[in-house]
């Protein structure tokens, strides 16, 4: 086990490492996101719906798309040369391969969401409802983050592979976002509302859930999603 | 039929020498016997099931749209576990008969959704309702057709094979999420229920009418596999002559 | 009042047997295809003893 924890890290250093060289793929998704972000703005009508009610939405579902701009990346960065057969060749278990990559995900994601949440409370005149807010929402942002990367990764892999690539990524995994969006952005909508906590609990009950259930499913998947 | 059986038997001497020769059609009893029990149920149905005088006929769309769904939801039970069965055996049959259900899948998902919709817009008012039942049958519809695109984008047969296993395996984890949420959602959102009648206690002709025709669809669901499973070989039969 | 909503379940009745019999066709049609395929394949490496 801290063998494949080991080798995950280092993968995970190694994706990270590449792009932050480059930076041209997180750049990219920040100014999707913003993007995204201002456009979404005018597509309501503010006089029927307060910007402040939307923004949990849409704070989560510009998550959901900057997410599969992170993570095709994940596994397009190895197709040029071939470097996946390097990958695999290094003695290095197939689960940490997975590991690694995810992790490197989960860093990208979290990143991206460190400038687009300030940017949806700043747009959409969302309270933050101070240090506190502030904490139960990065806390919130990892629980699905950890969820979106467990199974992007893992299709990401297997999409590099075929013929539609980019198409495919998105169309396998949204519906699988959609247990992490849902009680992700009901949460958001609670505690912004000043709801106690407790009243969150069954959506957080089915995001932990997800994630406990995804992590380990797509962990045991993704051995057989490469060569024998 | 005894025709059919000397060409059989012709035909099993000439496979023994070469293993790809496909097998002749032989006469489908199973799916005329389906047909008909599809046919039977129909006509009960519609001349000999009381008509319910609170929601109208419309509510003989009753017989068509659960059974339906439960056969949507049993081809994908099918798929979950062949895929799980192929990841530990590698059996190309198991991969067979998974892309066969899908398909057959697909289909009874598409009719549960159609005919869901049919029965709400005179029953509850509306055309499409998110409850819970109804959403994961939506998300079912689209893993089916995101394990159908995906198997088209991969030509590897063994790769196709692993990764339709892989989203078989996963879609099937998904749907209880599916269905949680939802019904959590209107928890704690009451919808407007428009006159959405509870379940009565069906009297005995429309109980009779309504077990008739789940095992007419059931029965039609493995024929139509069986059939589908059939193509599938030969196509596989095909495939490797032509990979000569 | 009875309602009159039967046109709602003649389209359901309709549209399950018409998808069925286009479904079923579907699978006929491409075996057929797939089984002259097959033929013609067997019929050009010509007969085994």
């Amino acid at each position: 086990m801290p063998d494949t924890l080991g080798a995950a890290l280092l993968i995970a250093r190694k994706d990270l490492a590449i792009e932050f060289r480059t930076r041209t793929a997180f750049f990219s998704a920040v100014v999707f996101a913003l993007l995204a972000i201002v456009i979404f703005f005018f597509a309501w009508d503010p006089t029927a719906v307060a910007a402040s009610d939307l923004a949990p939405g849409v704070l989560w579902v510009i998550f959901t798309f900057s997410g599969l701009l992170g993570l095709h990346r994940s596994f397009g960065v190895e197709l040029a040369d071939r470097a996946l057969d390097g990958l695999l060749g290094a003695p290095v278990p197939r689960h940490a391969i997975y590991l690694g990559k995810a992790m490197a995900n989960l860093v990208f994601v979290l990143a991206i969401e460190v400038i687009a949440v300030p940017a949806v409370a700043l747009f959409y005149d969302m309270p933050l409802g101070g240090a506190a807010g502030v904490a139960a929402l990065a806390a919130l942002m990892v629980l699905a983050a950890i969820g979106l990367v467990a199974v992007g990764t893992l299709f990401a892999a297997m999409s590099v592979n075929t013929r539609l690539g980019e198409l495919l990524l998105p169309m396998l995994s949204l519906p699988f976002f959609v247990p992490i969006v849902v009680p992700a952005a009901q949460t958001t909508a609670r505690l912004l509302a000043g709801r106690p906590v407790v009243e969150s609990v069954g959506w957080l009950k089915i995001l932990v859930a997800f994630d406990l259930v995804f992590v380990a499913a797509c962990t045991v998947a993704f051995p057989y999603t490469l060569e024998d | 039929m005894i025709e059919t059986a000397t060409r059989e038997t012709m035909n099993r001497s000439a496979a023994t020498s070469d293993e790809h020769a496909a097998a002749r059609p032989t006469f489908d009893w199973l799916f005329v016997l389906a047909v008909l029990a599809v046919i039977a149920t129909f006509i009960r149905a519609i001349f000999f099931t009381p008509m319910d005088a609170l929601q109208g006929p419309a509510q003989k769309i009753y017989y068509v749209h659960p059974p339906s769904a439960w056969v949507a939801f049993l081809a994908f039970g099918v798929v979950a576990v062949a895929s799980i069965i192929y990841l530990w055996m590698k059996d190309p049959r198991l991969d067979r008969l998974a892309e066969c259900s899908a398909e057959v899948g697909v289909v009874f998902t598409t009719i549960t959704l159609i005919t869901g919709s049919l029965w709400g817009k005179p029953i509850w008012g509306t055309w499409w309702t998110w409850d819970a039942r109804l959403t994961s049958t939506l998300f079912l519809w689209f893993i089916y057709v995101g394990y159908l695109i995906l198997r088209g984008a991969v030509e590897d047969p063994g790769m196709r094979a692993r990764y339709s296993a892989v989203l078989g395996i996963l879609g099937s984890l998904l749907i209880p999420f599916i269905h949680l949420s939802v019904y959590l959602f209107r928890t704690l959102h009451p919808m407007p229920i428009i006159g959405k009648p509870s379940r009565p206690s069906l009297p005995n002709d429309m109980l009779v009418t309504f077990l008739m025709s789940f095992c007419a669809f059931t029965l039609l669901y493995v024929a139509l596999l069986r059939a589908r499973y059939r193509l599938a070989t030969d196509q596989a039969a095909l495939d490797a002559e032509e990979g000569r | 009042m009875i309602p009159n909503n039967a046109g709602y379940y003649h389209a359901a009745y309709i549209i399950v047997a018409a998808v069925h019999v286009a479904y079923a066709a579907s699978i006929w049609w491409r075996r057929r295809s797939v089984r002259e395929r097959l033929a013609a394949a067997a019929a050009r490496r010509g007969p085994r003893g």
